[in-house]
């Protein structure tokens, strides 16, 4: 029995910051704009710490939960992408840990000792995108660890904190990490 | 002077260095914004060209997750909805409005939440204007209490803002006389230009 | 809970319903009624949430959705007034209070 009240053209159109007011009123109509304006950027950022599981829709999609209910909390609808990313760290740092208790780090460092890269690693215009696949050719401790230090903006020690390693440990995988990207990123200007 | 860095990286772990610098502390370095200058670093040609490519990788990062947002497989079918469902009972009702009726047993309220929906559809009827977040300052629990509503909104490039905020002021003066109680005394209207390319 | 307490919640829904310029009924759940109608449930000796009705010996409790051209006292009115009629029609005892809260307004 609902209604739509009004062409929703400009609610697409619209900014963040009126969306969050919209939203944070409780009008939902302007809270799925925002899901779908956030949401793919939110979903590849969980995709590079969680792999490509089902566990990235449902970190997503708790986020988003979690948001409508303190979005009022949100001073400055400037930092609503970066404050949902916070979110979504959280809630993927959380999935990681709960997966640490059948993980053995040692033994993921021994399969994958240098990573390997598809000699036809298709040439693409982007460097970004080049990026994007040398990253997703490392080991996951190595991306997870890289991820959260260099987009997710996270200190070495909220790193260890949040993915339940030694601070050295993370450390040497970042060291690796580094090693790597940068090498295989030496051909793009 | 060197770097406020923390210790190299552990024996085990590859430490090839670049004039006795890690690429670690070197992304330090960077972090850093790079002072204090160290002067052995900055005369480095090994460590110059390991900071060319740490920034190159750094910008790349930058606009790596909205180049690949765009790329990003959409989530399965039902995905928002599920999230829409999941939020449709939680409406940020706030404050409780009271309703007056004759009979002593017809307890009629409506809900702060439901009155910022009305300001929202006055909103609406205004071409080129979209309103965003309503405050109402007050006792709205108390009947006939004075009111003053507080809205922010945001024009479309393009249209005149004066007489645009004028035309909102007036939508959401009939409609709060015409379907409410509420004894509004002044409505404040905040614009925000926005542009959307 | 005995047959006198009990009330058809579901015809009280559909009566809702019909009533012009409602757009939605939603659930009364205790959890989500506002505070004033949370004090009432302590006192209620018996309660049933049947449906999106809630309904106590005391109280019955309505939470809905109206269209945005109408007005709050005309809209909570009349869906007062169909609610009594309806509790008439079946032979009900008229001492509930009855709680109408206007969730939306689109």
């Amino acid at each position: 029995m609902i209604v739509p009240q009004q062409d929703p053209v400009p609610l697409l159109q619209a900014d963040d910051r009126t969306l969050v007011g919209r939203a944070a009123d409780g009008d939902s109509q302007a809270f799925a704009v925002i899901v779908r304006r956030h949401g793919p950027v939110m979903r590849a950022y969980a995709r590079k710490l969680l792999g490509s599981t089902d566990e990235v829709d449902d970190v997503v999609q708790d986020t988003f939960i979690d948001a409508w209910k303190r979005l009022s909390d949100l001073r400055d609808a400037a930092t609503l992408r970066s404050w949902l990313m916070r979110i979504v760290s959280h809630k993927s740092v959380d999935r990681i840990r709960a997966r640490r208790y059948h993980d053995d780090i040692d033994q993921h460092e021994i399969e994958s000792p240098t990573a390997t890269f598809p000699e036809n690693i298709s040439v693409r215009r982007s460097r970004e995108n080049a990026l994007g696949q040398v990253l997703s050719a490392l080991p996951e401790r190595q991306r997870q660890c890289w991820t959260l230090k260099e987009i997710g903006g996270y200190s070495y020690d909220q790193i260890a904190e949040s993915l339940a390693l030694p601070s050295s440990t993370v450390r040497g995988l970042l060291a690796r990490a580094r090693r790597i990207v940068t090498k295989e990123m030496e051909g793009w200007e | 002077m060197t770097p406020p860095v923390d210790p190299p990286t552990a024996p085990e772990h590859d430490d090839s260095r670049l004039d006795g610098y890690t690429l670690d502390q070197l992304s330090d370095y960077l972090d850093v914004g790079m002072t204090p200058p160290n002067p052995d670093i900055d005369s480095s040609a090994a460590c110059q060209i390991a900071l060319t490519s740490l920034r190159r990788v750094r910008a790349a990062s930058a606009l790596l997750l909205d180049a690949e947002a765009d790329d990003e497989s959409p989530p399965g079918d039902g995905w928002v909805e599920r999230i829409l469902n999941a939020i449709s009972l939680d409406f940020h009702a706030g404050r409780s409005i009271p309703v007056a009726h004759p009979s002593p047993r017809a307890v009629i309220t409506t809900t702060e939440g439901a009155i910022r929906g009305l300001i929202r559809a006055a909103g609406d009827t205004v071409h080129g204007l979209l309103v965003g977040r309503c405050t109402l300052d007050g006792d709205i629990t108390t009947p006939g209490a004075p009111i003053r509503i507080r809205v922010d909104a945001s024009v479309f490039w393009g249209q005149q803002i004066p007489k645009t905020a004028t035309q909102l002021q007036e939508a959401i003066s009939l409609a709060m006389s015409n379907q409410t109680e509420l004894n509004v005394t002044a409505i404040d209207v905040t614009v925000h230009d926005i542009y959307r390319p | 809970m005995t047959t006198d307490t009990k009330l058809d919640t579901h015809g009280i829904a559909d009566v809702v319903k019909t009533v012009p310029g409602v757009t939605a009924l939603y659930s009364a759940h205790p959890t989500l009624v506002t505070l004033a109608s949370r004090a009432l449930e302590k006192t209620a000796a018996t309660s049933i949430v049947d449906g999106p009705i809630a309904a106590t010996a005391t109280a019955i409790k309505i939470r809905i959705g109206i269209d945005h051209t109408q007005s709050t006292g005309e809209i909570g009115g009349a869906v007062y007034l169909a609610v009594q009629n309806h509790l008439h029609t079946a032979n009900r005892q008229l001492d509930q209070t009855i709680h109408i809260e206007i969730a939306s307004i689109r």
